[in-house]
């Protein structure tokens, strides 16, 4: 049964929204899906009451500062997370324990053991889980239409470009002898301007935390299979603020998994001189009867004039129809009790993959996947 | 005018180094007993022409292993070169423009994929000839070598990278398309700016009803003529060529390092003297 086919709406709580709003903002895509409370716990920090405040009076809803407060008052049924990193998991435990559903930006978290509790709390409340994804994107749905159709025989292997080419703060080499190493969380709270705060938290986090989700969702939504074990290189290449808290922004992966399929991953932040828009980001798949190449970032349209601004996207995605299917999708799961896109041990088991390329990034040897 | 003769040709059609040589002023194809010059495929034969005073371009793909290579011979005012066609491609000699003349800023990762069809083993001198690109473009040999094979008939593999520094590489050779066009794309990512060589970005169109096929705008004999152009310049101008034995013993001895890692399932290093690899 499609979700459109239950009217039921459920009403959403945005619990801390202290990066760039895109979760929310898709959340409330899908008609099914309501704002009615931004909240906070009451003893964090000014910076982030003010951005969850400014969230709520742009979308014109209460902010109330204390969670559990905000779901007894407001009737909500899904907790939508996007604080600091290192807050995801705990306040997604806290909100599956008062019977909600969640849904969670990127990172799961920047530890193992947090991602397990999610698991835990998830199953003993029976709530759905969703991360944040990219797997509905037009490119990623023809390519699994492809690969299931026989398209290309039985698949073995996947390589995942995913570069973005943003500056991050000052090139790495920039510091002079007596200058201070950059703050991971100042320059976080600064990166917001731009949308490049990606790795907001006080805990510093390199691009395979970051961003390291999207790509090993796109090959776990494909393959269908668990990784095992990873070999990895990491480099803090381009940015000073990655040099400074000694993590990387450029990295590559392979990637062995549980039915002997192969995955790699390029991925980094590159600079914004590196390429025209947001970056190159391409999936290759080899099959036992063909080959697929697919650009993640088409369709797009090519605008060019003059006097253009330079940060201007020359070639621009359209037709995404991202945020709606993947409510889509959670609405199902809620309904049926599935348990969807990407749930919270799929989730719990890409993020396990990113701390074993982190780990043999540092050993130089192949790790287990946790 | 260097007179060349066509003994073993190799992959690449005997018409399209013809066409080629005619691109050429200072380059004739002749038969092998007329000619100063010639192509050749395997140590042994490579040999033999340079003790007859011969210059030599060996066929890519034709050595079978590092201590091989190393018994090629190059006698004083001979030139032996690597008939490495993918150093020479237009596409990759724009890559290594960029590379050389510092726009990219020190290199950061390479990613090559080389997808043929044919089904044959991912052998050693076939992975050489992508690992020669990355220790020219890289301009070293890389520290850490990591691999993987795939395929009952051993038609993939994978090669991850580790350059000293922070550079890294991933190559991957498939033999698994069906039968028709292969595929080739290879992308640099420096500090400063990148490069994407990619037949991905150079695909036409044909609409012959259902899907459109893809129409790959290819790159002609510019390969061959840019390889030739070398190759007649360092026997003129009585210098080594580039690539020569050298570059062909490094790439077999990375390609056999990825050979030993895909069997014990961990890295290899480059070792102390910078001549061989190890585990550990």
């Amino acid at each position: 049964m499609s979700s459109a086919e239950n009217n039921t709406v459920f009403r959403c709580a945005v619990v801390s929204v202290v990066k760039h709003a895109y979760v929310p903002n898709g959340v409330v895509t899908h008609p099914r899906f309501d704002l009615v409370v931004v909240c906070d716990d009451a003893d964090q920090p000014d910076w982030v009451h003010e951005r969850n405040q400014l969230y709520a009076d742009e979308h014109g809803i209460p902010y109330v500062k204390g969670i559990e407060q905000a779901v007894a008052d407001h009737d909500v049924q899904v907790a939508v997370i996007s604080s600091e990193a290192e807050r995801h998991c705990d306040l997604a435990v806290r909100c599956a324990a008062l019977g909600l559903h969640v849904v969670q930006d990127k990172p799961m978290s920047n530890r193992i053991s947090e991602c397990d509790r999610v698991v835990a709390a998830v199953a003993e409340h029976d709530v759905r889980f969703m991360m944040w994804n990219r797997n509905f994107l037009p490119a990623l749905v023809e390519a699994r239409r492809v690969i299931d159709e026989g398209g290309i025989g039985k698949p073995y292997a996947f390589h995942v470009d995913f570069y973005f080419a943003k500056d991050s703060g000052p090139a790495r080499g920039s510091r002079g002898p007596d200058d201070p190493p950059i703050d991971w969380l100042e320059r976080q709270i600064e990166a917001h301007s731009d949308g490049s705060d990606g790795g907001v938290g006080v805990d510093p986090m390199g691009e395979l935390k970051i961003e390291g989700i999207y790509p090993l969702a796109y090959i776990q939504h494909l393959a269908g299979s668990r990784v095992e074990r990873v070999y990895a290189r990491t480099a803090s290449h381009f940015h000073q603020a990655n040099v400074d808290n000694d993590v990387e922004d450029l990295a590559t992966v392979t990637l062995e998994m549980a039915n002997g399929v192969i995955g790699t991953l390029c991925i980094g932040r590159i600079g914004a001189a590196s390429h025209p828009d947001i970056g190159e980001i391409k999936l290759h798949v080899l099959g036992e009867t063909g080959g697929l190449v697919i650009s993640e970032a088409r369709p797009e349209v090519s605008v060019y004039y003059r006097n253009q601004p330079s940060q201007e996207f020359r070639h621009r995605r359209m037709a995404i129809d991202l945020d709606f299917q993947l409510m889509e999708d959670f609405a199902g799961a809620i309904d049926s009790g599935g348990g969807g896109i990407l749930d919270a041990v799929t989730s719990r088991d890409i993020a396990a993959t990113v701390q074993a390329a982190v780990d043999s990034g540092k050993s130089g040897r192949v790790e287990e996947v946790a | 005018m260097l007179k060349l003769g066509l003994i073993d040709s190799g992959p690449t059609a005997a018409p399209d180094w013809q066409a080629a040589a005619d691109r050429l002023a200072d380059v004739t194809i002749v038969d092998a007993d007329a000619a100063d010059a010639v192509l050749v495929a395997g140590v042994d034969a490579a040999n033999q022409a340079t003790d007859v005073g011969r210059h030599v371009l060996l066929v890519p793909g034709s050595l079978g292993s590092s201590g091989e290579a190393a018994e090629l011979a190059a006698p004083d005012g001979i030139v032996v070169m690597l008939a490495a066609t993918g150093r020479f491609q237009p596409s990759i000699q724009e890559v290594q423009a960029a590379n050389s003349n510092g726009s990219l800023g020190p290199l950061g990762l390479l990613r090559i994929h080389r997808w043929l069809p044919g089904g044959d083993p991912v052998g050693i001198s076939c992975l050489a000839d992508q690992l020669d690109l990355a220790n020219w473009l890289f301009g070293t040999l890389p520290s850490e070598v990591y691999a993987v094979r795939r395929g009952e008939s051993g038609g993939y593999a994978h090669v991850h990278l580790g350059f000293p520094g922070d550079g890294m590489a991933l190559v991957d050779v498939a033999t698994t398309l069906p039968d028709g066009d292969d595929y080739y794309s290879l992308s640099l990512i420096g500090g400063d700016g990148s490069v994407y060589a990619d037949d991905h970005h150079n695909m036409h169109l044909l609409y012959a009803g259902g899907q459109p096929e893809a129409v790959r705008g290819g790159e002609g004999v510019s390969g061959l003529v840019n390889l030739l152009g070398e190759f007649a310049a360092a026997v003129s101008e009585g210098r080594v060529a580039d690539p020569g034995a050298t570059a062909a013993v490094e790439a077999l001895r990375v390609a056999e390092a990825a050979e030993r890692s895909i069997e014990a399932g961990a890295p290899l290093r480059l070792n102390a003297s910078g001549d061989g690899y190890e585990l550990g």
